[in-house]
């Protein structure tokens, strides 16, 4: 049977139910702008109502419900990695664009076109030692825009090595960050919305620097596998990453840069997001291609040269251009003039027959527009050579900036997304504040009602 | 006020960077006048650019070149038209003094004869920016010098082929000199003076007079008229090849030309087209600003008592 007191006890835990509400309604507000936090309900659950069987009903506390979505949360994570790779590529590219000039006022473009003028100036005075100086200084800038364009592009990989090193003590630094969070989890943190909230946040910048998966335990800690395969957190432990550069063989001045898990197992090819990700594909990829052994770079200054100096040869002149073929150096980065040869030692004349005094001057001005397979790269002239180096870059870098935009609408849009299902409204917190308000008001007043009757009650038997 | 989060502020912010970056390219290209100014911009066109530019760089050195030799054709064509002029002197005088004149006379025209040997000496030895015209491969040095002991009057300095060719703007060579040997000392095979050898004709006119040798004379009058039609053939080769460096010079010009039209079609900005977008960004920046601003940022709390 139902008493008085029974329903006064009702309506003040109905009050200490509803402050919980309240207070996770102020958490909420307090956290709008938290990064990582995901907004929170009390959970109110009806107790039994039977009072002849002596259940007095009311509400009770059904514990926190928390909105946050990990498909919404995995989303942006995704759209995260791919931004920053591309972002990373973008920049990388852009500095690489730089050293292409397609003007004609500089680099090496410049200095084959001056070289082909100076020789085509020779075989109209090949006799003249003012033009064949002229030649030599030509060929001069040439193989300095050559080195020139070489060593600024090993400066880069230098650059982007720095940036890996970099990259990955923030990605330890983070691994090492979520580590502790589990572990304070482990200790009895495991509800802990504040915990969670950290956790979430530090994944998100993490995935900014590289792709990963994750797995997440009953425990509530969370471990991070990158590239989904290779552990960097595993619940209380983290293992980092570390970084080397190899040698690419050969004679090219390249060398990979490579990733390695704390066992020293090579990671390189499962890092595919995040700006590592971008790090290495521009390093080992983009850059690679143009400067690595073989690469095209030192494609066309080996082409340029041999050919010249097998023109001369022709006849009977010594070569006009030398570089190194082992070392390490690279041909585009020691490329220069044969410092034995003189004004006098270039020979103009072709022997023939017939003879033509001017025959090798005029057949090394030819090479600027050669349609002799000897003188073309995988079909092209050595002009065209370069322009489709240049071309390459261009188009990295045009398909790079794309993909940045790209990603940076699917990014804004899985945030948007992702506060839509799991961020603060302010509104929304106004509106059921108001509600818990006015929830807290009637039962206090059913409090005071209650009161108020006992206490007549009370006169009743006194009197 | 207490304001609201904006879950699309980032999008926001996306979409005005994307917009900030097309002003910056728009206004570039307007201050520049290039659409294409790195390889980024249109990779599929730089390609063209760079052997366009080669291309005009090359062909001014080939106008250039044909420019020179032209030079060289026009100092040696009106060192001929001299050349010329002085045999039909020397023809004149071998006629007077074939015919009846005072004893007196044939020393004079025998002083006129060597004047015109010397005279045909000195344009063996033409000059033009410094190279001697018909001297052939070895223009640095001339051909011939006066030598009275010599059967021709001259002795020949050097024998140098006149090999060195021209190429023009597509690419066909031609020859662009003869040697003072081929115009004025020509040689049967056996190395003998040839019947229409200038220097021979004219040294021939001067021991003639000379040695008052009337049928000496008179052999030398055939002579002198084959020596002319000689000259005649060398001024007819520097004619042509006067007229075809004047065409291939006006080919490469034009070419050049054409050139820099295709390499501005491919890389220039459309500047009208760069400035109406640059004006129309620069509204949609200040719109998106303005809209931005305009967007309620209180919320509910701001009306709660």
């Amino acid at each position: 049977m139902s008493n008085l007191f029974a329903s006064l006890n009702t309506a003040s835990n109905a009050i200490l139910v509803l402050q919980n509400a309240i207070g996770t309604t102020q958490n909420n507000v307090t956290n709008a702008s938290t990064p990582g936090f995901a907004k929170q309900r009390q959970a109110l659950e009806a107790a039994r109502f039977d009072l002849p069987a002596g259940y007095n009903g009311g509400v009770r506390d059904g514990g926190l419900l928390d909105s946050r979505s990990r498909l919404a949360e995995q989303a942006v994570r995704t759209q995260r990695e791919a931004l920053g790779a591309a972002s990373q590529q973008a920049t990388t590219l852009s500095v690489m664009e730089g050293e292409f000039d397609i003007s004609g006022n500089s680099g090496i473009l410049r200095g084959m076109n001056r070289l082909f003028e100076s020789f085509s100036d020779w075989s109209a005075k090949p006799g003249d030692t003012s033009a064949r100086r002229s030649v030599l200084d030509s060929a001069k800038d040439l193989a300095d825009s050559f080195q020139t364009t070489a060593g600024n592009l090993s400066e880069v990989s230098r650059n982007l090595d720095l940036d890996v090193a970099q990259t990955l003590e923030q990605i330890n630094a983070w691994g090492a960050k979520i580590q502790t969070l589990n572990l304070q989890k482990q200790n009895g943190g495991a509800d802990d919305a504040g915990l969670e909230a950290q956790t979430y946040a530090a994944l998100e910048e993490l995935s900014k620097l590289v792709n990963f998966s994750t797995l997440y335990q009953e425990d509530g800690t969370v471990s991070v596998l990158i590239g989904g395969q290779y552990p960097l957190v595993m619940g209380g432990g983290s293992q980092a990453l570390q970084s080397s550069v190899s040698s690419a063989g050969g004679s090219g001045s390249f060398t990979a840069a490579m990733i390695r898990d704390a066992n020293g197992n090579e990671i390189t090819g499962a890092i595919q997001g995040g700006k590592l990700g971008g790090l290495l594909a521009a390093r080992n990829g983009d850059l690679a291609a143009l400067s690595g052994a073989g690469g095209e770079l030192d494609r066309l200054a080996q082409a340029v040269s041999d050919r010249v100096n097998e023109i001369l040869a022709a006849g009977g002149g010594a070569p006009l251009f030398v570089y190194d073929t082992g070392g390490g150096a690279g041909i585009a980065n020691s490329l220069r003039v044969n410092p034995a040869l003189g004004t006098a030692g270039l020979v103009a004349q072709e022997t023939g027959p017939p003879a033509v005094s001017n025959g090798i001057c005029l057949k090394l001005a030819a090479l600027a527009d050669s349609t002799g397979q000897r003188d073309k790269i995988d079909g092209l002239s050595f002009v065209e050579f370069y322009g489709s180096m240049a071309s390459g870059v261009g188009r990295s870098l045009q398909e790079a900036t794309g993909s940045v935009d790209l990603h940076t609408d699917l990014a804004a849009q899985a945030t948007a997304l992702r506060s839509g299902i799991s961020g603060v409204s302010l509104d929304e917190e106004a509106v059921y504040l108001l509600e818990l308000q006015r929830a807290y008001q009637a039962n206090a007043r059913m409090v005071t009602v209650v009161n108020d009757l006992t206490q007549e009650i009370l006169n009743l038997v006194g009197a | 006020m207490i304001q609201r989060y904006d879950p699309y502020g980032e999008g926001f912010l996306a979409n005005l960077s994307r917009i900030q970056q097309r002003l910056a390219k728009a206004s570039q290209q307007a201050s520049s006048g290039l659409r294409v100014s790195a390889p980024s911009d249109a990779p599929e066109d730089v390609t063209d650019i760079v052997r366009l530019r080669s291309k005009i760089d090359q062909t001014a050195q080939v106008r250039q070149n044909l420019e020179s030799v032209k030079a060289e054709a026009d100092g040696a064509e009106g060192a001929l038209q001299a050349a010329v002029k002085l045999i039909e002197k020397a023809i004149v005088n071998a006629s007077e003094g074939a015919g009846s004149v005072s004893a007196s006379r044939r020393p004079a025209l025998a002083t006129e004869a060597r004047s015109i040997l010397e005279q045909l000496v000195g344009i063996s030895r033409t000059t033009v920016d410094g190279r001697y015209v018909f001297s052939g491969d070895s223009a640095n040095s001339p051909s011939y010098e006066l030598d009275g002991n010599s059967g021709t009057g001259v002795a020949q300095l050097q024998t140098a082929a006149a090999t060195r060719l021209v190429v023009s703007t597509h690419g066909s060579s031609f020859t662009t000199a003869q040697t003072a040997g081929e115009l004025f000392d020509a040689r049967e095979a056996n190395g003998d003076p040839a019947p229409d050898n200038v220097f021979a004709a004219v040294n021939n006119l001067r021991l003639a007079l000379e040695q008052n040798d009337g049928d000496a004379i008179a052999a030398s009058l055939t002579a002198l008229r084959q020596a002319h039609d000689h000259l005649s053939d060398g001024l007819s080769f520097y004619g042509n090849l006067q007229e075809r460096l004047s065409t291939e010079i006006t080919t490469a010009t034009n070419y050049e030309d054409q050139c820099r039209i295709w390499l501005g079609e491919k890389r220039d900005a459309d500047l009208a087209a760069a400035s109406v977008e640059l004006a129309q960004l620069q509204t949609n920046q200040s719109a998106a600003l303005t809209v931005q601003s305009k967007l309620p940022w209180s919320s509910l709390f701001d009306y709660l008592k």
